[in-house]
Formats: C-alpha cells, sequence, structure tokens
C-alpha cells in the first residue's frame, strides 16, 4: 500500500507539544459566522467582524430601525486543476448576521471598510437616540 | 468613553505587547493544499497588520506567529463582543521535501499564503515509455 507523503506529518502532535510550551491557548471560536464585536461610542455604533479574504463587493450591509444584517461570503481555498486539499479548516461560504440593536440607526449616513480581513462598519445612531447636553440654568 | 493611546500607527509599527491586556493565543486556521511543484498553506489572519506577520524556519519546523492590531479603547461601551485580541500562533513540522531555501510568503486582505517549493525529487515526473 503507497502512503501519501505530505511534509506536514506530526502536524497535531507537534502543535500541541508547542501549546503546551507556550500554554494559555484559547481553542478555536466558534459562532455562527464570523465573529462579531459591537461597540456604543455615543453618538454612533461601532460593528466590527472578521472576514479575511472577503472582497467589498461581496459584503451587503442592510440598516432597518435597530436591526442591523451584515452578509457576505467568505472565499474558499482556490484550488486549481491539478491541486489537491490536504487539510481544510478555514471556514468559507455564505454567512449572515443578524442583530437587534438598542438604538435606533440612521441609516443614510452608515459607513463601511475594510482593513486586513477585518470590517469596520459605522452606525449612527438616529437623532432622536443621539446623547444630549443638558444646560443647567443657574437660577 | 474615550478612544485613547492607539497602539499601532497607520504606517505600521505595532506594539501589542505593551497593551494592559495581553493578547491571547490562538491557533489561525489554515488550509493545506498540495501543487505538482509546491504545497501552499494558506491561514487566516484577520487584523494583522502587513508587517505583523513573523515567519521562522528553525531545526525543520515553520513557526507562524502574527498580532492582530489593537485599537485600545478599553473595554467600555460593548453591546456585544466575541472577537478576543489576539495573537495567531502555529508550528509546522516541515519535512525534507521542502526546498526551504525558496519558501515566499505573500499577505493581502488578511490571508496569509505560503508556498513551499518541493525538492526536485518530490515533483511528479513522467516516464517516456518506449
Amino acid at each position: 500500500m503507497l502512503t501519501r507523503f505530505t511534509p506536514f506529518a506530526g502536524l497535531e502532535q507537534i502543535q500541541r507539544d508547542f501549546e503546551r510550551a507556550f500554554g494559555d491557548f484559547d481553542a478555536p471560536r466558534r459562532t455562527v459566522g464570523p465573529a462579531l464585536d459591537v461597540r456604543d461610542a455615543g453618538d454612533h455604533l461601532l460593528a466590527t467582524t472578521d472576514v479575511p479574504g472577503v472582497r467589498a463587493e461581496d459584503i451587503e450591509i442592510l440598516v432597518q430601525g435597530r436591526q442591523l444584517t451584515i452578509k457576505g461570503r467568505l472565499p474558499q481555498t482556490e484550488l486549481p486543476e491539478g491541486t489537491h486539499v490536504i487539510r481544510r479548516e478555514r471556514p468559507s461560504g455564505s454567512f449572515t448576521r443578524v442583530l437587534d440593536l438598542p438604538f435606533e440607526l440612521n441609516p443614510d449616513a452608515v459607513e463601511a471598510r475594510l482593513d486586513n480581513g477585518v470590517l469596520t462598519i459605522r452606525l449612527p445612531k438616529a437623532e432622536k437616540e443621539q446623547p444630549r447636553k443638558i444646560t443647567v440654568s443657574v437660577g | 468613553m474615550t478612544d485613547h493611546a492607539i497602539q499601532c500607527s497607520d504606517t505600521g509599527t505595532c506594539t501589542p505587547v505593551q497593551r494592559e491586556v495581553p493578547l491571547r493565543n490562538v491557533r489561525p486556521a489554515v488550509d493545506i493544499v498540495e501543487r505538482d511543484d509546491a504545497w501552499l498553506l494558506v491561514a487566516d489572519l484577520p487584523g494583522v497588520p502587513a508587517d505583523g506577520v513573523d515567519l521562522q524556519i528553525e531545526r525543520g519546523e515553520l513557526r507562524l506567529t502574527a498580532a492582530q492590531r489593537v485599537d485600545a479603547v478599553g473595554d467600555e461601551g460593548y453591546v456585544l463582543r466575541e472577537r478576543v485580541p489576539c495573537r495567531f500562533v502555529r508550528v509546522f513540522r516541515i519535512g525534507d521535501g521542502i526546498e526551504t531555501g525558496n519558501i515566499d510568503a505573500s499577505f493581502n486582505a488578511g490571508i496569509l499564503t505560503v508556498t513551499l517549493p518541493k525538492v526536485t525529487e518530490m515533483q511528479p515526473r513522467r516516464i517516456e515509455v518506449r
């Protein structure tokens, strides 16, 4: 019987040894869709999500009232003819994250940018949700 | 809410080790693909700046370390928090089949691609049938 040669033999064992030596390793995260942070920054919310390899044109952001929907597609590692997979761990395919937020948003002023595989969405709150400074009058 | 003490400048230099909360170590997700002339290692490293990837070959091991760029905004104001600021760390044992002098790596949109060329003896050859 022939066994396929791979230079990555002992992949798991060596990683385990390494992690023991290094200590303090987090288990790989398992969430439905890419991991997402949402932070309240006063007059706006900042949503941040890890989408390595995603192209801007493959991202769809929908804002409706208090609901934020992020849709996208994580690209699969390309497999040209004559190549084959030895290991596949990277998540790929379509994802949808839907969030109900504690604030109403202003959908016209949403901005998004992609940077090093991280999508950051700036979501201004609706006018009526903006924090207001109350002037105290001295009487 | 204050946004203060951003650790990384836009021009590059990143100093996550100085962050108050230490970065967690996380194994990046990796695909490995075999080609006739090389193995390709593809790793997801979202949030790592272009100059933040460190690859080292030593004693038959390929070590990948990559620290995420972290904006130190503290723990305030999170409505949802699933992402953990992390340092991606992974090590691979590489055998004799790889031309270690010609390993090439590129990094784009949070994805690292390492090309590990096969030594000539490992590449398939067509045998002429007479």
